[in-house]
């Protein structure tokens, strides 16, 4: 049995002291850095690493932090909730990702008084819109009743707060449109109500409080709504349907064979396609491509790179949600191509037009996610290749390895500049400065293999006359050695369990909205094991996580 | 491919509109005033009485200068500058000789606590910069680093509504084109950023073109629903622990803020909306002047209308990025061949050695400080009592590192604007080597009014000597 566990621990740990003096940006401390590539733990030992109590009984629940609904959530929310589908947290909220992190992640940018305020225009602007028509919205024939109004509070509170609603608050909100409708018209009842309702605490936030009595030692078990959020928000970015409802409503939630049954429904749904595209887009960091901007000779760019991000999406899906693996991901022979990126590319026209074609791609230049232009342009720079932006991509999203900022009193004397060279000789300096060495090898090594791609992911033989060198290394990892171009790479990183351990680690940290780190590193462990017994199947993952005593509870409050 | 949902969503300008046009019957011509006029002129208005006011601004242009094109050749009273870059035509503080008799520059000041921890550098720089506090991992590893208490923006506005016994309509403006992790709340956390014209716009002024008589109920209605929210986030924060705790407790405060702030009435014509228009199109820094000029518009009517006393302005990333300045002459678009990432304001300061990339990064100095000028006339174009808004400002420029190294020693601070005439200009202040530049801040808050300060930020480093910018 391949043992996926030791490169969780791998993951926090490497690169975090590549130059003397460095503490770990994520995590590790000073002497345990030469542990990584040297020895980790056999399978079945348990994670004793950490010095913390090891095995699935000592490890987790992952920390999983109270989260406020990003705006993708809330959009899809509305969708679901009210018919709203103007996206209009897209449009209000400011962009609440923090960099590096996922959109789950509990510390969306910080709650302060301006975003209330834009919390409180999308609340506003939402509710005008719903109770522009009451009917619609109540189903009843005459919304101004009181009696209209229990029923649609009724129906409207345990959906929007996601749980069984007390009369308490179910008689709270009447006395808001109450109040509201006797000031002005039936239509303001509602639209106060609403408004209210939609900058609410739990409306906002995904509280998973537990039930008391659990049957885990140091755990509280989730009330099986709050299963129901947490799987409707990983699978399908929004509320829970009225299946999941009566999933939880009976108590096949409490366990993992209902959770499994639902799950299974759910990544079978078109709904599914959307998160999944989501939680790949951002683990590989691509999902911004429709803001990069390249330099003029790039003509045509801006026109191309919202398909860039379609072609990207359309092999994630193709893979993860066809059976496929991750390996598969990384060296798939084939894309999806349209006639406007085929011009862009200098390919062969598919004649679709617009519409995506599935081609095979040419052996030796492209193979996998990481040759597709959406990653590549996404990492080059404005006007070249940038082979440590690259690289660094490489080693932070798919090895879980990030080497500390250049310390601050670096050196920044490079050679001169020859405009004539190639973008590789101007970067060898890292490496040939031993101040830098330490942790450019790792990341120059990496994105060196990328040089046959300009800034745009463009292929080139040679640049500035010079022919183009794509020879790379790995170093520090479990799949060591040279290598040549950025297809070897990929085909090199599919065969690695650290790749597959960082993935899941990945996925962790998008369902539990929380960076999973140092101690908490080994609730991964045995799911990451099993998917790379699995061979890397995605959706034989989700259904590991899901079914994990993990997903239904959480630690003590 | 059902993938594709890539369609522009509303502006949400667009959205302000059509709540104003369905959910409020609107009459805004009546209070728009004389359509013939340019609608950026003959706006603001006397601010209330209580004292003589004075204003803030903090100000960081990023990555640092070239020191023989920035600093004065001598100390003491009378600035000059030497020439000893060619071809720099100017020095990089050229843009600000206008206000030469209101300028201190400052030399021998450290950015200490910058320098303390992992995130030196960049981060460390622009998050020090108006706070004095040094950043700090967290004990619960949310994040990777978080600042440790109040920039002084922050800590002027708490001054004055202290003074005034009122809350101002915003504590501050945190103006930001890109970035902008310069203002700080007393916990640490990052201010609301104000990066759409429209937006500033609208949330600053656009209750305030209302008649009264809807300004009132939209009000009343606010103040209501946000009191039956307030106890939704209570009751949630009885029922969770440790930082979810914190986290609800935050959202609380900040609705708090909100509902303070809600009946703060502006006594002063309304500019027209129609002139603030969010620059579209294209690359963000080829628009970055038409936004900067309306933004200094808007934040100069903040001012003049008393919404707030205290600002900070960011116009680009500090540190790595794809930071051009095109409108220089060069930068994205030039078509020579030329590779490398030349014009990248970034790339250029760290190879600040090179004769070539020193002259750039001096003149993109240059160029930002220029705009804190253009920011400064624009005040001293708009009157107030018997002279100009100027006169109440003093304003705060400063760098997240000092050179292209990246060192934080000799950092390039300036004091400019007389501030109500606590600021005596025209002179270079030397002070000795590793001054921190909590000394610094302490002098801005002392020249603001606030004249017992004595530290500012981090309590442990060396408080020696005050400066005096009087």
């Amino acid at each position: 049995m391949r043992n996926g566990k030791k490169w969780a621990f791998a993951c926090v740990l490497l690169g975090s002291g590549c130059y003397e003096g460095a503490n770990g940006a994520m995590g590790g401390t000073d002497g345990e850095t030469d542990s990584v590539a040297s020895e980790g733990g056999s399978a079945g030992e348990g994670g004793d690493e950490t010095g913390e109590p090891s095995g699935e009984e000592g490890c987790g629940p992952p920390s999983a932090p109270l989260r406020r609904l990003s705006r993708r959530e809330l959009d899809a929310t509305l969708r679901d909730l009210l018919g709203d589908e103007t996206q209009p947290a897209t449009t209000i909220l400011h962009d609440d990702r923090v960099p590096g992190a996922f959109d789950t992640h509990a510390n969306l940018n910080p709650v302060n008084d301006g975003l209330v305020y834009d919390y409180m225009l999308l609340a506003e602007d939402v509710s005008a819109r719903a109770s522009g028509d009451l009917t619609a919205l109540t189903g009843c024939d005459d919304p101004g009743s009181e009696t209209c109004a229990i029923d649609f509070i009724a129906s409207l509170c345990p959906r929007a707060l996601r749980r069984p609603c007390s009369a308490d608050e179910r008689d709270a909100w009447l006395a808001t449109w109450s109040e509201a409708s006797e000031l002005a018209e039936p239509a303001d009842g509602y639209r106060v109500m609403l408004t209210s309702v939609l900058q609410s605490a739990d409306f906002l936030y995904r509280p998973e409080i537990g039930v008391d009595g659990s049957q885990y030692p140091e755990r509280r078990a989730l009330s099986g709504y709050e299963v129901a959020s947490r799987l409707s928000y990983l699978l399908w970015g929004t509320m829970p349907d009225d299946v999941l409802f009566e999933a939880a409503a009976s108590g096949a939630l409490d366990e993992a064979d209902g959770v499994t049954q639902q799950a299974t429904r759910m990544l079978a749904d078109p709904r599914a396609v959307t998160t999944t595209v989501h939680f790949h887009q951002q683990w590989l960091g691509i999902s911004a491509i429709g803001e990069t901007i390249k330099a003029q000779q790039f003509a045509g760019y801006t026109d191309i790179r919202d398909d860039l991000q379609i072609q990207a999406a359309m092999l994630i899906e193709d893979v993860t949600l066809g059976g496929g693996s991750l390996e598969e991901l990384l060296t798939a022979s084939y894309t999806y191509l349209n006639d406007p990126l085929a011009d862009f590319y200098g390919l062969p026209r598919p004649g679709t037009g617009d519409a995506f074609e599935r081609v095979s791609l040419e052996e030796g230049r492209h193979a996998g996610i990481l040759t597709h232009p959406a990653f590549l342009a996404t990492y080059g720079s404005m006007d070249a290749s940038a082979p440590v932006r690259r690289g660094l991509a490489v080693l932070e999203q798919l090895l879980c390895s990030s080497p500390p900022p250049p310390p601050p009193d670096v050196s920044d004397t490079l050679p001169e500049v020859e405009l004539d060279g190639t973008t590789r000789d101007r970067y060898e300096a890292h490496t040939s400065d031993p101040s830098c060495a330490g942790c450019h090898i790792p990341i120059d090594g990496i994105g060196f293999s990328f040089e046959h791609y300009d800034a745009v992911g463009r292929w080139r033989d040679e640049e500035n006359g010079h022919p183009i060198d794509a020879s790379g290394e790995l170093s520090g990892t479990d799949v060591d050695g040279t290598f040549d171009g950025a297809a070897e790479l990929g085909a090199r990183l599919a065969q690695s369990e650290q790749v597959s351990a960082c993935y899941v680690r990945n996925l962790f940290e998008f369902t539990y909205g929380a960076t999973i780190e140092g101690e908490s590193a080994c609730v991964v462990e045995p799911v990451a094991a099993a998917f790379i017994d699995e061979g890397g199947n995605f959706e034989s993952l989700i259904l590991a996580l899901v079914a994990s005593d993990d997903f239904r509870t959480r630690g003590e409050l | 491919m059902h993938i594709k949902s890539f369609s522009k969503p509303l502006s949400r300008r667009h959205v302000l509109r059509g709540l104003s046009s369905s959910a409020i019957a609107l009459p805004l011509l009546e209070v728009m005033g004389c359509s013939d006029a340019d609608p950026r002129e003959d706006v603001g208005a006397a601010p209330r009485s209580g004292g003589t006011i004075k204003r803030f601004i903090g100000s960081i242009i990023p990555n640092g200068v070239v020191p023989d094109a920035w600093f004065p050749t001598q100390s003491g009273g009378g600035l000059q500058w030497g020439s000893s870059m060619q071809p720099m035509p100017e020095h990089g503080l050229a843009g600000l000789s206008d206000f030469a008799d209101d300028l201190i520059v400052l030399r021998g000041i450290e950015n200490v606590v910058g320098q303390r921890n992992l995130g030196a550098g960049h981060i460390a720089g622009i998050q020090s910069m108006l706070t004095g506090h040094e950043l700090v991992t967290p004990t619960d590893n949310t994040s990777d680093w978080v600042m440790t208490g109040p920039s002084i923006d922050q800590i002027i506005a708490e001054h004055w509504e202290s003074q005034l016994g009122a809350p101002l309509a915003k504590r501050t403006l945190n103006i930001t084109a890109r970035g902008n992790m310069i203002s700080f709340n007393a916990e640490g956390a990052p201010a609301a950023k104000k990066k759409n014209v429209e937006n500033l716009f609208d949330e600053v002024f656009g209750l305030a073109a209302l008649p009264a008589e809807e300004r009132a109920r939209i009000r009343a209605e606010r103040k209501s629903v946000l009191d039956g929210v307030m106890s939704s986030y209570s009751a949630l924060e009885a029922r969770v622990s440790g930082a979810d705790k914190a986290r609800v407790q935050a959202h609380l405060d900040a609705i708090r803020e909100l509902e303070l702030r809600i009946d703060t009435e502006l006594e002063c014509t309304i500019p027209q909306a129609e002139a603030y228009v969010q620059p579209q199109g294209g690359g963000e820094w080829e628009n970055l002047p038409a936004w900067i000029d309306m933004m200094q518009d808007l934040l100069v009517l903040a001012f003049s209308c008393d919404v707030t006393r205290s600002a900070t302005v960011q116009l680009r990333d500090c540190g790595g990025g794809q930071s051009y300045l095109p409108w220089l002459g060069w930068g994205a678009y030039e078509e020579d061949g030329s590779n490398y990432d030349l014009h990248e304001h970034h790339e250029m300061s760290h190879r600040w050695r090179n004769d070539e990339d020193a002259v750039r990064l001096a003149l993109a100095a240059q160029y930002y400080s220029a705009q804190n000028a253009t920011l400064l006339d624009k005040m001293r174009a708009t009157p107030e009592g018997g002279g100009t808004l100027y006169d109440s400002v003093l304003l705060l420029q400063g760098s997240d590192i000092a050179v292209g190294s990246h060192e934080q020693v000799d950092m390039p601070f300036v004091v400019v604007g007389p501030a109500g005439g606590a600021v005596r200009g025209n002179r270079m202040i030397e002070l000795g080597d590793q001054t921190p530049h909590n000394r610094l801040l302490a002098a801005v808050l002392r020249a603001l009014g606030m004249a017992d300060i004595t530290h500012v930020g981090a309590s442990d480093v060396d408080y020696g000597a005050t400066i005096s910018l009087a």
